[in-house]
C-alpha cells in the first residue's frame, strides 16, 4: 500500500516531466490526453487508498530519510489518514475534470505542452502538501503551489500585465511564507520535532510555555494561511490572478491551492485549540474578508473577476469557521465550494470560449438560448452557492454559520456571515442575470462549448447537488454526518456548546434570507431600467466597490513605492558611492598618500642631504641623549 | 691672556671670518680667495702648534694645487658674477641653519671637557724624520695602497673628461683617440 | 711653547665645519659647494692635529697627511663631474640637475 501511496504521489510528476520536458507535443489533445491520463491514475490510487483505509482504519505511512542535522531530525514522511484521504479524493477528482476540460479549453493554444506539464507540476506538489507528516514536508508542497501558481498566472506571459499579475501572486504570497517559516521555527522550539503526531502528542505535556508563545506561533501559522488563502491584509493577488487561462483559475483558485490554508490550519489544530485568542483574530478576519469581498463582488462587470471576489468571500467564511473552533464545517465547506465554485469557473471558461475571449458582462446577456448545457450547470451552481437547499452550499453554510453563533462575539461573527451570504446570493443572481437572460448586449457570434468542455461541468453540477449529503445536520434524521464521523480520529468531536439561537431559527433565517437576495437580484438584472432609483441613491457606495476599496492603490502607496525608492536608492547611490567607495577607500588613501608624500621626492641632492641631516640629527639624539644628560 | 692665547683668538677669528666668507660670496673667485685665506689662517695654527711639516703640506697642497684646480674651472667656465636664477625658499634655510645649529651643539656636547692642554712642539725639530719612519715601516701598506688610489684617480679623470667621439678629427675611423 | 686648553680649538673646528656644512646645503653654484666641503675637511685636519700634537704621538700628522691626499683626489673628480654637468646643461647652477624628480 505505501507503493500506491508514492504512486498517488509521484504521478503527476511523472507526467509532468513526461509532457514538459521529454514529449513536448504542439498538439493540444495529445498534450491534454497525456495530462488527463496521468491525473486520472492519480485519483485512481486515491480511491484505492480511501477504501483501504476504509476497510483497515490504518493509516497508510510511508517515508525516506532526509535531514539529520545536530539534533534535528526529518523524514520525507508521507501519511494517507482520514484528512488526507478527503482532501486528496477532492484535489486529484477535481483535478481530473478539469484537465479534461482544459483540452477543448487550450485546443487552439501555442505551447500546451508547457500548460499540462505545468497543470500536473500542480497536482503533485498538492498531493505533498497534503499527504506530507511534517511541517517542513508541508512547506514545501506549500511553496511547491506557489510556484506553479506563479507559472499557470503568468502562463501567457507575452503579456505584461499577464506576467506581473504572476508576480504580484508570488511576492504576496511570499510575504505569507515568511510568517510560516517563523511559526515553523516557533514550533521547533516548543516542540522540538516537526511531525504531525509528535508535534499532537508533545501538546500534551507542555508545561511551563508561555501562553504568549503559544499565540505567537499559532498567529505566524495564521499570516501563512492568510497568504495562501487569500485573506487580509494578503488577498489582493487572486483577483489579478484571473489573467490565467480559465481552468487554473478553476483548479488552483477555487478548488486547491486556496483551500491549503485552510487544511494547515486543520491539521495544526490541536494547536489552535489551545489558543482561543488567535482563534477569535482568525474568525474576525475571515468574517470581515468575507464581508468586504462580496461588497466588491457586487460592482465588478468581469465574469472572473465577481468569481474571484467569492472565492475570497468563501474563504473568508471557512475561516470564520476555523476561527470558532469548527473545523469540520470548514472541511466540509471546502468540499461543497470546490465543487460548486469550480464548476462556476468552467461555466464562466465555457462562456469566454463560446464568445470568443469576451469576459465582461455588459457585453453578455440572454444566452441561455445558445448554451444550454452551461446554462444549467451554471444555475445549478448558482443555486449552491446561494445556499438555497437542498443543495450542497446549504448545509456547508448553514453549518458554518450555525456554528458562529457561539461565545461572547457570536452575534458579530453571525452578523458578518450572514450578511456575507446575503451579499453573495445576490451576486451571484446578479451575474446569472446578466450572463444568461435579458438581450444580448455583445458582437460576437455565441456557440456552445464541445462536449470535453461540457461533461466536466455537468459532472461538477452533480457533485454540488449531492455533496451536501455528505454532512447532514442531525436534526434531519435523514443521514448520519459522514463526514464528522469520518474525521473522528483526527479532528475529535467536542461536545455541545451554548448557542444564541436554537438550530432550526438559525437555518430558517439563512434560507429565507438566500431566497430573497436571490430573487431581488434576478428581478434587478434581468431587464434594463429596473431599480434606477435605487442605483443612483447608492451610486457612492457603488463606486467605492467597483474600485475594490482602492486597496492595490493603497497598497502601491504605503508598500511598493517606498520600497522601490529604497531599492533605487541602494542601487544608484548607496552601492555605487558608499559600498563601492568603501572598498576603494584603502587604495585611494594610498594613492593620496603618495601623492602627498611624493613632494620630497624633488631631485635636488641638496635636499636630499638637508633631509638625511635632519634624520640623522634625530638618530644622533636618540642614541647619545642618555650620556649626554 | 697671554700673547699666544691672543694671537689664538686673533688666527682663530680670522679663519673663521674667511669660512664664512667661503659660504657667503657671490662670486666663486672671492669665494675661492677666501678659501686660500682660510687655509692660511690653519696653517698659522698649525705653525702655533708646533706642527710646521702639516702647516707647508696645508699651504703647498692645499691653496697651491687644490684651489688653483678651483680657479682654472671656475676661469675654465666662465661662470660671470655667479648671480643664480633660482632663489631658496625660506624654509630650506630655515631648517637648514637649524639643523645646523643642533648638530653642532650636539658634536659639542660629545667632547669631554677635559683640562688638558696642548704641549706645542710635543716631537721636536725631526719631524719629518720621523715622520717618515713611520709612514714608510709602520704605515707602509696604506702608503702604497694610497699610490695606488692616485693611478687609479688619473686614469678616472682622464675617462672623466676625454672627448666626445664626435669631437674626434674626421678621418680618424673606429674608435676615438 | 704655550698652552691652551684643548676645548678651544673644538670651538673652530665645529664652527669651521658648521659653516662648511651651511654651505654645502644652501648655496646653488656646485663649485662653491665643492669648496664648502674642503672646509669641512679641514675641521676635522685641525681635530687631528691638535690631538696629534697633543699626545705628542705623530700618528695623527700621518693620518692628516692621507687625508689631504684624499681630498685632493675627491676634488679633482669633483670637478671633472661638475665640468660633465656643464657640458650637459650649460651651467652648475645644483637646482638645474632635477631629473630625479617625482
Amino acid at each position: 500500500m505505501n507503493g500506491i501511496l508514492g504512486l498517488m504521489i509521484l504521478l503527476p510528476l511523472a507526467g509532468s516531466i513526461l509532457n514538459g520536458l521529454i514529449l513536448r507535443t504542439p498538439f493540444p489533445k495529445r498534450a491534454g490526453v497525456i495530462g488527463t491520463l496521468f491525473a486520472g491514475g492519480s485519483f485512481v490510487c486515491a480511491v484505492l487508498l480511501w477504501v483501504n483505509l476504509m476497510s483497515t482504519h490504518t493509516p497508510v505511512a510511508a517515508s525516506t530519510h532526509w535531514v539529520d542535522a545536530g539534533a534535528l531530525h526529518l523524514d520525507w514522511a508521507f501519511r494517507f489518514d482520514w484528512l488526507t484521504a478527503v482532501m486528496a479524493l477532492v484535489v486529484t477528482g477535481i483535478g481530473t475534470v478539469i484537465h479534461l476540460y482544459s483540452i477543448g479549453y487550450m485546443s487552439e493554444d501555442r505551447s500546451p505542452a508547457r500548460f499540462f506539464a505545468y497543470l500536473n507540476l500542480f497536482l503533485f506538489n498538492m498531493l505533498v502538501l497534503i499527504s506530507s507528516d511534517s511541517l517542513p514536508g508541508l512547506f514545501v508542497g506549500w511553496e511547491g503551489v506557489g510556484l506553479c501558481s506563479y507559472l499557470l498566472i503568468g502562463f501567457w506571459y507575452e503579456d505584461v500585465e499577464k506576467a506581473n499579475a504572476g508576480i504580484k501572486a508570488f511576492i504576496v504570497n511570499r510575504i505569507g511564507d515568511a510568517g510560516f517559516l517563523i511559526g515553523i521555527f516557533l514550533c521547533y522550539h516548543l516542540f522540538h520535532t516537526l511531525t504531525f503526531p509528535g508535534m499532537a502528542e508533545s501538546i500534551a505535556h507542555l508545561n511551563g510555555v508561555s501562553p504568549w508563545m503559544l499565540s505567537a506561533t499559532a498567529f505566524c501559522l495564521f499570516v501563512g494561511a492568510t497568504g495562501k488563502s487569500a485573506q487580509i491584509p494578503l488577498y489582493v493577488w487572486l483577483p489579478d490572478a484571473m489573467a490565467g487561462p480559465t481552468p487554473v483559475s478553476a483548479l488552483i483558485h477555487a478548488a486547491t491551492m486556496v483551500t491549503s490554508g485552510v487544511y494547515l490550519i486543520i491539521r495544526t489544530h490541536f494547536l489552535f485549540e489551545l489558543t482561543p485568542d488567535v482563534g477569535f483574530i482568525i474568525a474576525v478576519v475571515g468574517g470581515v474578508t468575507s464581508l468586504m469581498a462580496a461588497l466588491i463582488a457586487t460592482s465588478q462587470n468581469d465574469i472572473k473577476k465577481v468569481l474571484a471576489y467569492s472565492t475570497v468571500s468563501q474563504l473568508g467564511l471557512m475561516f470564520l469557521a476555523l476561527g470558532c473552533g469548527a473545523y469540520v464545517a470548514a472541511l466540509f465547506h471546502v468540499i461543497t465550494h470546490a465543487f460548486f465554485k469550480a464548476c462556476l469557473f468552467l461555466g464562466a471558461g465555457s462562456v469566454i470560449h463560446g464568445l470568443h475571449g469576451e469576459q465582461d458582462m455588459t457585453h453578455m446577456g440572454g444566452l441561455r438560448k445558445e448554451m444550454p448545457v452551461t446554462f444549467w450547470t451554471f444555475t445549478i451552481a448558482t443555486i449552491a452557492i446561494a445556499g438555497i437547499p437542498p443543495l450542497a452550499g446549504f448545509f456547508s453554510k448553514d453549518l458554518i454559520l450555525y456554528s458562529s453563533l457561539t461565545g461572547e462575539y457570536g452575534w458579530l461573527l453571525w452578523g458578518l456571515g450572514s450578511v456575507a451570504s446575503l451579499l453573495t446570493a445576490f451576486y451571484m443572481a446578479r451575474l446569472l442575470a446578466l450572463t444568461f437572460f435579458g438581450t444580448y448586449r455583445g458582437h460576437a457570434h455565441a456557440h456552445e462549448s464541445p462536449s470535453v468542455m461540457t461533461i466536466p461541468l455537468i459532472i461538477l453540477a452533480v457533485g454540488s447537488v449531492f455533496a451536501g449529503l455528505l454532512n447532514m445536520p442531525e436534526s434531519f434524521h435523514a443521514l448520519p454526518p459522514i463526514l464528522t464521523d469520518w474525521l473522528a480520529p483526527v479532528i475529535h468531536p467536542t461536545g455541545e456548546h451554548a448557542m444564541l439561537l436554537p438550530e432550526a431559527a438559525a437555518m430558517g433565517i439563512a434560507t429565507a434570507v438566500a431566497f430573497l437576495a436571490t430573487g431581488f437580484g434576478l428581478w434587478l438584472y434581468m431587464a434594463e431600467n429596473r431599480g434606477t432609483a435605487l442605483a443612483s441613491l447608492l451610486k457612492p457606495l457603488r463606486i467605492v466597490f467597483a474600485n475594490k476599496f482602492w486597496i492595490d492603490e493603497i497598497y502601491g502607496f504605503v508598500f511598493v513605492k517606498p520600497f522601490k525608492q529604497t531599492s533605487l536608492f541602494l542601487a544608484r547611490f548607496f552601492d555605487p558611492k558608499i559600498v563601492d567607495g568603501l572598498v576603494l577607500l584603502p587604495s585611494r588613501v594610498c594613492q593620496v598618500g603618495a601623492t602627498a608624500l611624493s613632494f620630497l621626492q624633488i631631485g635636488s641632492v641638496q635636499f636630499y642631504l638637508l633631509v638625511m641631516l635632519l634624520g640623522g640629527l634625530m638618530v644622533f639624539w636618540f642614541s647619545i641623549k642618555g650620556a649626554l644628560i | 691672556m697671554t700673547p699666544e692665547q691672543i694671537f689664538f683668538f686673533i688666527f682663530g677669528a680670522f679663519t673663521i671670518a674667511m669660512a664664512l666668507g667661503v659660504v657667503l660670496a657671490k662670486n666663486p673667485v672671492y669665494s675661492a680667495f677666501s678659501l686660500i685665506l682660510c687655509f692660511f689662517g690653519l696653517s698659522a695654527l698649525y705653525v702655533m702648534w708646533g706642527a710646521t711639516f702639516i702647516a707647508m703640506i696645508q699651504i703647498l697642497v692645499y691653496t697651491g694645487a687644490i684651489v688653483v684646480l678651483f680657479v682654472f674651472v671656475v676661469m675654465l667656465l666662465d661662470l660671470g658674477r655667479g648671480v643664480s636664477a633660482h632663489s631658496h625658499s625660506w624654509m630650506t634655510v630655515l631648517f637648514s641653519a637649524l639643523g645646523v645649529w643642533f648638530f653642532s651643539v650636539l658634536l659639542l656636547r660629545t667632547f669631554h671637557h677635559s683640562p688638558a692642554t696642548i704641549n706645542a712642539g710635543g716631537f721636536g725639530v725631526d719631524q719629518i724624520k720621523t715622520i717618515s719612519n713611520l709612514l714608510f715601516n709602520e704605515y707602509l701598506w696604506p702608503f702604497e695602497v694610497l699610490s695606488l688610489f692616485l693611478l687609479a684617480l688619473i686614469i678616472a679623470i682622464y675617462a672623466l673628461t676625454r672627448p666626445e667621439p664626435s669631437e674626434t678629427t674626421p678621418n680618424r675611423e673606429g674608435r676615438g683617440a | 711653547m704655550t698652552v691652551q686648553p684643548v676645548y678651544w680649538t673644538h670651538y673652530i673646528a665645529i664652527c669651521l665645519f658648521a659653516l662648511g656644512l651651511l654651505g654645502f646645503l644652501i648655496r646653488k653654484n656646485s663649485i662653491i659647494v665643492l669648496m664648502c666641503l674642503e672646509l669641512m675637511l679641514n675641521a676635522a685636519n685641525l681635530i687631528l692635529v691638535e690631538l696629534s700634537m697633543k699626545n705628542g704621538t705623530p700618528d695623527g700628522i700621518i693620518l692628516v697627511i692621507f687625508v689631504i691626499t684624499v681630498a685632493a683626489a675627491e676634488v679633482a673628480i669633483g670637478l671633472g663631474i661638475v665640468l660633465n654637468l656643464y657640458r650637459i646643461k650649460g651651467t652648475v647652477e645644483l637646482d638645474a640637475f632635477r631629473s630625479l624628480q617625482g
